[in-house]
């Protein structure tokens, strides 16, 4: 054929003796396109290929690096982050035990390497570490999920929050630090695109103290997942109406008998999909009997209750 | 612009060794590049591919057929009847057989796919390579990109060492 690949062509003249392979000899972002789907530590063992290749996964922009798999021990060296030269995209790790230490430094690289989304796991419900305060400084954040067990550390003074965050989920955090639900406030109200939160079973408050407020404002909150434990008030309350709410899971037994339990369902009354739960086993009479208005968007309600010994559940189509 | 059965316009591709292929409008826009010049109306009469032989452009037309969506006003009656589950199946081992090329033609592809930009072929393509990378020990690594080892043996132990965390 007339022209029969220039690109082949030029593989064969220029692969040996520039070191070019034939995924060298790629345009450089195609390169880091096809580079950004390995695995980090596949990606890492490329530098044993050749000379060219030695640092070359160093620049690849944009990685989503996961270590998250529970059946592997496998954990990346703070180095190693350090050594990425390009905004690194998304971190998720299962941290174990043995690694507490290196998570609060893999933050601090993170950090510097303008982490978007950062996804810790802690699984250790007698030992939480404290985050670490590095995690203050990923200004670039977007996405952060913090689930299990951990506590949040103090804020530096004049921490300004994450403003791009569009996602925030506080799985079973500990909010022990006095003036850690007003903490969790500044974060949450900071954040003017926030979509979507949720606070499940975040603990707060300490012996012998007075409950603290976090006051939730969210004004672009889509998905809200609010879960306050029947035996544990940690003080979140939604302090405004969620005008743009459209889906809402929420369980909020503490809240029973105050005016906050109907508030909340006022503030999220546009929701068109509601997950509504309560341990009946805890409370008495018809917690729903405060609502007197229509939920004129709704389209599909899941309320359960746990009865005395049994669970009941009605899933309501609304066309 | 050429047009064949009611309703369906047909594009003229050519690739740089001078064939020609006629393709349905629809299939030429699974190229987002394609689609482009299309919709900026800079393809009056034939488009021509520039880097991507015809060999390689004739595989990148039978994919695009095949994945073209069927549906829709234009669309034909098969996919109608036929479970979305089961068609997706379908085209998963339609791609597995497509993509058993030779290593020249597979990195020709990609190419192709990247700079017409198709978003399934690229994927595809992209895909193919990792999972030889991520299956395959160093030698054989080698060998499928044709990199040579211009590694001194003592360097390979200092490399190891430096990212020791990744090869335990």
């Amino acid at each position: 054929m007339a022209s029969a690949g220039r690109n082949q062509r030029r593989r064969a003249e220029e692969a040996p003796g520039a070191g070019l392979d034939d995924l060298m000899s790629l345009p450089p972002e195609m390169l880091n396109e096809i580079l950004a789907r390995l695995p980090f530590e596949e990606l890492v063992r490329t530098c044993r290929l050749s000379r060219a290749w030695r640092r070359r996964w160093e620049s690849v922009p944009g990685l989503d690096i996961q270590f998250d798999d529970p059946w592997s021990d496998a954990a990346p060296d703070a180095r190693a982050l350090w050594r990425c030269s390009a905004p690194v995209g998304g971190f998720t790790a299962l941290v174990r035990m043995g690694h507490f230490h290196r998570a609060a430094r893999w933050l601090l690289a993170l950090a510097r390497k303008r982490v978007q989304k950062l996804v810790p796991r802690f699984d250790y419900p007698d030992s939480a570490p404290v985050v670490g305060p590095a995690l203050f400084s990923c200004a670039a954040l977007t996405d952060l999920e913090l689930y299990g067990y951990c506590h949040l550390p103090r804020a530096p003074p004049g921490f300004q929050g994450f403003p791009n965050l569009v996602t925030l989920v506080l799985d079973n955090l500990l909010l022990r630090l006095p003036g850690a639900a007003a903490q969790l406030q500044r974060l949450i109200s900071s954040a003017p695109g926030l979509r979507e939160l949720s606070l499940h079973n975040l603990k707060a408050g300490r012996a012998r103290a007075g409950l603290e407020i976090c006051a939730i404002r969210a004004p672009s909150l889509r998905i809200l997942r609010l879960f306050i434990s029947i035996f544990l008030d940690n003080g979140c309350r939604l302090a405004e109406d969620l005008q743009l709410l459209e889906v809402a899971s929420i369980s909020i037994d503490a809240l029973l008998g105050t005016p906050a339990f109907v508030d909340t369902f006022r503030q999220i009354s546009n929701v068109n999909t509601l997950f509504f739960y309560t341990d009946s086993k805890q409370i008495k009479g018809n917690p729903l009997e405060g609502i007197s208005w229509k939920f004129k968007n709704l389209r599909f309600a899941e309320l359960t209750a746990i009865l005395a010994n049994s669970q009941a559940s009605g899933r309501y189509f609304l066309c | 612009m050429a047009t064949r059965e009611a309703g369906k316009k047909m594009i003229m591709l050519k690739s740089p060794d001078g064939m020609e292929f006629e393709v349905e409008e629809a299939v030429a826009m699974e190229s987002q590049t394609i689609r482009k010049m299309i919709e900026d109306d800079c393809a009056d009469t034939a488009i021509l591919i520039p880097n991507i032989n015809s060999k390689i452009l004739s595989r990148v037309i039978e994919y695009c057929n095949k994945h073209v969506p069927t549906t829709g006003a234009t669309g034909a009656a098969a996919s109608d009847t036929v479970a979305p589950a089961a068609l997706a199946e379908d085209l998963k081992i339609w791609d597995a057989e497509f993509i058993k090329v030779n290593r020249a033609t597979r990195f020709d592809l990609i190419q192709a796919a990247s700079y017409l930009n198709i978003k399934g072929l690229l994927d595809l393509t992209s895909q193919t390579t990792i999972d030889t990378i991520s299956d395959n020990s160093l030698e054989e690594i080698r060998s499928f990109l044709s990199t040579k080892n211009d590694y001194l043996p003592e360097e390979e132990q200092t490399i190891r060492r430096e990212n020791q965390w990744a090869f335990q």
